[in-house]
Order: structure tokens, then sequence, then C-alpha cells
């Protein structure tokens, strides 16, 4: 079962009178929300309750939700919209790229490349204004598509492969360089 | 595919495109055949999926406390889709309108004359009133939603 269907599923059991079946989509999603907080708030206590917030705005408008995009899209354009309309502004969140992995014990070698993959990502996020970094945190972080970022921001499906283009390119050219 | 295309095609690859068995036929094609590029797309692949990995400050879990919000919000109501709606005014309307042709119309007439058409007016229009009071009811934010957009077009 894919992302979506599995979310359908789950939706389909809470608009059936299961409320607690929100829970699933909440464990599911609110690493991505929590990820959006930091970046619109660039701290821990107003970034949990904007991912409160978010899930509380899902849930009173889960009826307005028509499927047309993924749950998880539109989950996430609540959150983006969140931030903006809070007067917000999108910064790449540094110190979670410092902070250590959950539990996940990476060989040496795994955790060098993910500290240079991370460290090259950030300064070309860094670069960009600020409605573009948001777009390589979804792309990079979040495994978002192009399709989902530009639901989720309205900025078009081309400029964000572009940035997302240059950064990769960027990206590759980098750890190229550390492997000759 | 020459080396060239082949870094231009890995770099504009969608996010769900990151597994290895996922990759676009042409791409793992050339890799197949090309151990310098076979090293360059295993070695992003990996690191894009590093990336992904979340950091200790996204694990918190906050469930407990969304949910404690959830249950005193008001529970979301099923909505039936505006395609429903407008079907089930078109009927009604089709109802009315097609009544005065039918068979049981005209046997109603012949007994009664005239006289019944006023009982059976009021009742086809308190119907139809009554759908479109609950109509306009039901989709109040809707109406507003359109309506702020419209505003905003205009100005
Ligand atoms: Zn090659």
């Amino acid at each position: 079962m894919t992302d979506a269907a599995a979310d359908a599923a789950v939706l389909r059991r809470i608009m059936a009178g299961e409320s607690d079946a929100f829970a699933i989509l909440v464990r599911r999603y609110q690493r991505r929300i929590l990820r959006l907080g930091y970046g619109f708030y660039h701290n821990q206590h107003e970034a949990e309750d904007f991912v409160q917030e978010v899930f509380l705005k899902a849930w009173s408008g889960l009826a307005s939700f028509r499927g047309q995009a993924a749950f998880s899209t539109w989950l996430t354009r609540i959150a983006y919209n969140t931030g903006i309309n809070g007067k917000r502004v999108y910064r790449h969140h540094e110190t979670l790229d410092n902070d250590p992995l959950d539990a996940a014990a990476l060989s040496i070698e795994d955790a060098q490349l993910r500290r240079e993959a991370v460290g090259h990502l950030r300064k070309a996020m860094l670069e960009l204004p600020a409605r573009y970094q948001i777009c390589l945190d979804l792309f990079f972080f979040d495994g978002l598509p192009y399709q989902g970022i530009s639901q989720v921001t309205g900025l078009a499906v081309n400029t964000i492969k572009s940035h997302v283009f240059r950064a990769k390119s960027c990206l590759r050219a980098a750890l190229a360089k550390e492997l000759a | 595919m020459n080396c060239v295309d082949f870094l231009v095609a890995l770099d504009a690859l969608d996010a769900q495109a990151g597994s290895l068995s996922a990759l676009p036929i042409a791409i793992r094609h050339h890799a197949a055949g090309c151990p310098d590029c076979r090293l360059v797309l295993e070695r992003q692949a990996r690191a894009l999926a590093l990336c992904r990995l979340s950091p200790i400050s996204l694990q918190k879990d906050i469930c407990q406390r969304v949910m404690t919000g959830v249950l005193f919000a008001p529970r979301p109501q099923p909505v039936m889709p505006l395609r429903n709606w407008l079907a089930a005014g078109i009927v009604l309307l089709a109802a009315a309108m097609v009544s005065p042709l039918l068979h049981d119309y005209r046997l109603l007439q012949a007994d009664y004359g005239n006289s019944f058409i006023i009982p059976l007016t009021l009742v086809l229009g308190a119907a139809i009133s009554l759908y479109m009071l609950v109509f306009v009811g039901s989709h109040l934010r809707d109406f507003s939603t359109i309506w702020r957009r419209w505003l905003s077009s205009h100005r």
C-alpha cells in the first residue's frame, strides 16, 4: 500500500467516527511539521506549539479535504500557510543539521558522508532567498516530490526543479572532489 | 547516453526516484556499463538517503499533546460533495417543472378542477426553499471564501 493509500484508509476510519485514528497521521507527519516549525520559529518551544496548531487546523478542516492532493501535501500546505500567515520567514534551521541522530548507529564512513552532504546542502540553501530554502528542505530532508512542493508553496515546478538541480549538482561535485 | 547526459539526468531526478531500483532505465543502463558513473550514483543515492534521517530534536513524540487538543475540538463532519448537491437541486427543479405534464396531474385536474394547484405549488415551493436554505447554510464558508477571492482579485 502506498503512503497516500494508507493515509486515505486512515481518513476513512476517522470520518466513520474513529477519532483516535488521527494519532496515526500525527505520528506519521509530526517530524516534517516540526522541521517546518523550526524553520519558521527557530526554537523548540514555539516549533512544538506550531505542530499542535497545524494538526488542530487539519483536524477541524478534515471534512473539507477532498483528496485532490495527497493528505501529506495538504497537511504540509496548512503548515506552510500557518507559518507564512503568521508573518514568519522560513529559514533553513542549521542546528538541526548538527544534532545527533536518533539511535541510528551509522558506520564512521556513513556518518562522515552525511555530515559532508548536509554541510554542502546547507551552504547551497543559505545562499538562496527564504522562499526557495523551504523547497530544498522539503526535497532533501523530507523527500517531497517537485509536484508536492509546488502544491505546498505555490511556486512553479520548473523553478523548484532548477533550484534542486543546482543544489544536487553542487553536492555531487563536492562529493566527487572528496572521493578523488 | 554519455557520462555528461548521465550526470544531468541524475541531478534532474525527482525525490521519489532516490532508490536504485526505481531509477529510469536509461540511467540504470549507463551505470551498469560505466564504473565511474556507477560510483557517483551510489554515493549520491547514499548521501541523499542519509540526509533523510531525522536528528534527535525531531524525534520528539508530540502526538499525546496534539490528541489532547483534538479531543476537545469538534468532530469533523462528513460533507456531501458539491456535485451531489447540484444533482439533488436539478432533480428537485425538474420534478417541479415536469409534474404538470404527468398523467396523474391531469386526473387530479379532472377530479378537482384547478383548486389543488395552490397546495401543490406551496408544497413544491416549500421543498425548493428548504433545499436552498440547507444548501446555502452548509456552504457559508465556501461562499465567503469565493467572495473574498473575488474581492481581492477586483481590488
Ligand atoms: Zn559514465
